[in-house]
């Protein structure tokens, strides 16, 4: 594998010497290194990102309005500026996840408190990692509606993603393969359910498709729950209780509507990530807060489940 | 997962000859792509409108049609191409003893099946999903940039046992970052350049790329080839198609030569013809420098 040995401040490998033998579940997120790089990244990209990008000067369309002219230059810069260096921080989760998998970490003796911390931390980490990327958005946008558009994206990719903090205690039970079928899986299975409701009973996306796929996790969410307090699981229950910690983030702005939180559906929807407010304070206690809190427990239950072993077929 | 029960005996039959009788087709799996393909078309197509939202009923979700269904689309196909890759990668396929002309065959068999994973997003175009024009336009515009990305993609069987799943993600992302630092040098050293730098930039990649190229080839010739060397091989492939279009750049005024010559307002079958013309003579370029990766590392690479 590569080796990153070379490129390794000293102070930070005494420092990681000491998470070992003091903290060891500190060290497994690995945090300090992904704080060094993301850091050191994080003020390269916000120091030199405004040298490579286009400046809104230049008038492209002198008929058009000076404003517009300065928001079309800058809009050349989403992809190199935008796009792509949110796909390199998701690169760079997918890498993080591989290091935790290869841990074969022992939660099995946290309790629900020990969980909540790994999960903060791990949630820490993806913060990390995504923050280079909102760096060279604020050195290279310019306009601020461009720049609150790849906020939002990262709003997006950060809240939608938020199960990564919690993959590290499951990743273990499944391959990659059956990962990638469950999620192609989930969402063929979504839009049959619409079409059929839509068939049937006539209900259309917006009145009351949402509602059902919402009563139809929580269904999933009863039978996950039966199955592994009866130690009755299947690997099949244990793909459906994967599907459910993806799709929790989906589920769960429904909920938001349903507690009154927000006044209708399609509002809880947008409020994930809206560009004329980004990262408040209210997306953080609802859609992070709350949803990692649940995410903890949730996993505490499954891991503790999953330390019997499994029914064979 | 076990997918024999929805498979229907007549291609399960089919199937087992493909294997007896024409083993590379076999092991493409082409005919479940095109199965995978036709249902989803019509599934599609025959559906799709039932669940997305009408401009005459609600303007201000329509646009969000394209997000939801066609974005969303892309994202699965993808996770489809990665199956797809993952079943080509279990079967240990031995490529050794094709002749040019049968490895340059797979890698359009390859290409195809790729695109046919990528054909039930059309339907979204043509089956009502996508009710306005200008979604249609940026739907047909995102599908040929995935015409485009599944170049590289169909190559990948050939090379794909060498690297572990890991590896490859660090060699892209190492790739981008090893971009950004040479666009940072050349910035330091602009007054160097004539032009500036964004007129200077493509051609040092093209550049960098050459000699890229260049050390691998002669590393592969002369048998003393690492996993490194394997790794710029493979970064190599995936960065062929963006180098292939910035080269044009330096080919005089190309466009305006096409554009003098022929009327391609008139002659919409030239863009057509230039367009696949151009992906062919891509797959074939790809076809020589892999079968020649493929058949050096037959040998043992050097620890």
């Amino acid at each position: 594998m590569m080796n990153f040995d070379l490129i390794k401040p000293e102070f930070l490998k005494r420092a990681d010497q000491y998470l070992l033998t003091h903290y060891p579940m500190i060290w497994q997120t690995r945090i300090i290194w992904v704080a060094f790089y993301s850091l050191s990244l994080f003020t390269l990209a916000y120091l030199f990102g405004d040298y490579f990008d286009h400046e809104p000067g230049e008038i492209l369309y002198p008929d058009l309005d000076v404003g517009y002219n300065h928001y079309l230059v800058d809009r050349q810069d989403r992809l190199a500026f935008g796009q792509i260096p949110l796909f390199l921080s998701a690169l760079a989760v997918f890498y993080w996840l591989y290091i935790q998998y290869q841990h074969k970490i022992d939660y099995s003796k946290l309790n629900v408190a020990g969980f909540l911390g790994v999960i903060a931390l791990n949630f820490a980490c993806i913060v990390l990692i995504l923050l280079p990327a909102v760096g060279l958005a604020f050195s290279a946008f310019d306009i601020t509606r461009l720049l609150n558009e790849v906020l939002r994206d990262v709003q997006i990719t950060l809240t939608l993603g938020l199960s990564a903090a919690v993959l590290p205690f499951i990743i273990r039970e499944f391959s990659l393969i059956e990962i990638v079928l469950v999620v192609f899986a989930g969402f063929v299975y979504c839009f049959l359910i619409a079409i059929g409701l839509r068939l049937l009973l006539g209900i259309n996306f917006n009145s009351g498709v949402t509602g059902a796929l919402f009563l139809n996790f929580w269904v999933f969410v009863a039978i996950i729950s039966v199955r592994f307090y009866q130690k009755t699981y299947t690997q099949q229950t244990k793909r459906l209780a994967l599907l459910c910690l993806l799709s929790f983030t989906l589920a769960f702005p429904y909920a938001l509507y349903l507690l009154d939180v927000y006044p209708n559906v399609n509002r809880a929807y947008r409020e994930i990530a809206h560009r004329h407010h980004i990262f408040t304070l209210k997306w953080l206690a609802a859609n992070i807060f709350v949803v990692l809190s649940m995410y903890g427990m949730f996993v505490y239950f499954m891991y503790r489940s999953l330390l019997f072993p499994i029914k064979r077929k | 997962m076990n997918f024999d029960k929805i498979k229907p005996e007549f291609l399960k039959k089919l199937d087992q000859r493909l294997l007896l009788h024409y083993p590379a087709l076999w092991h493409s799996k082409i005919i479940w792509v095109v199965s995978y393909a036709v249902v989803a078309f019509t599934g599609i197509y025959l559906f799709g409108d039932f669940v997305d939202a009408e401009p005459e009923l609600h303007q201000y979700r329509e646009n969000d049609d394209f997000g939801w269904f066609f974005s969303l689309g892309i994202f699965l196909t993808s996770l489809m191409v990665i199956y797809w890759l993952y079943l080509q990668f279990q079967q240990k396929i031995d490529y050794s003893k094709l002749s040019f002309g049968k490895f340059l065959g797979i890698l359009f068999l390859n290409y195809a099946n790729i695109i046919l994973l990528f054909i039930p997003l059309i339907a979204m175009i043509y089956g009502g999903v996508l009710d306005m024009e200008r979604d249609q336009e940026y739907a047909w515009t995102s599908w040929y940039s995935v015409l485009y990305g599944a170049m590289p993609l169909s190559a990948l069987p050939f090379v794909i046992r060498q690297f572990k799943l890991i590896e490859m993600v660090l060699t892209a992302f190492f790739g981008f970052i090893y971009c950004l630092i040479v666009a940072l040098v050349v910035f330091l050293f602009n007054d160097s350049f004539n032009g500036g730098i964004m007129e200077q930039l493509p051609f040092v990649y093209i550049l960098n790329f050459v000699a890229i190229g260049a050390y691998v080839v002669f590393k592969f010739s002369a048998q003393n080839y690492t996993q490194q060397t394997k790794r710029l091989g493979f970064l190599l492939l995936l960065t062929f198609p963006i180098v292939v279009p910035l080269s044009f750049l330096y080919m005089g005024n190309l466009t305006d030569w096409r554009y003098y010559k022929y009327d391609l307002e008139t002659h919409h079958y030239l863009v057509w013809v230039l367009g696949y013309g151009f992906v062919a003579l891509m797959l074939t370029g790809y076809a020589v420098f892999t079968r020649f990766m493929y058949r050096r590392m037959v040998f043992p690479g050097k620890k």
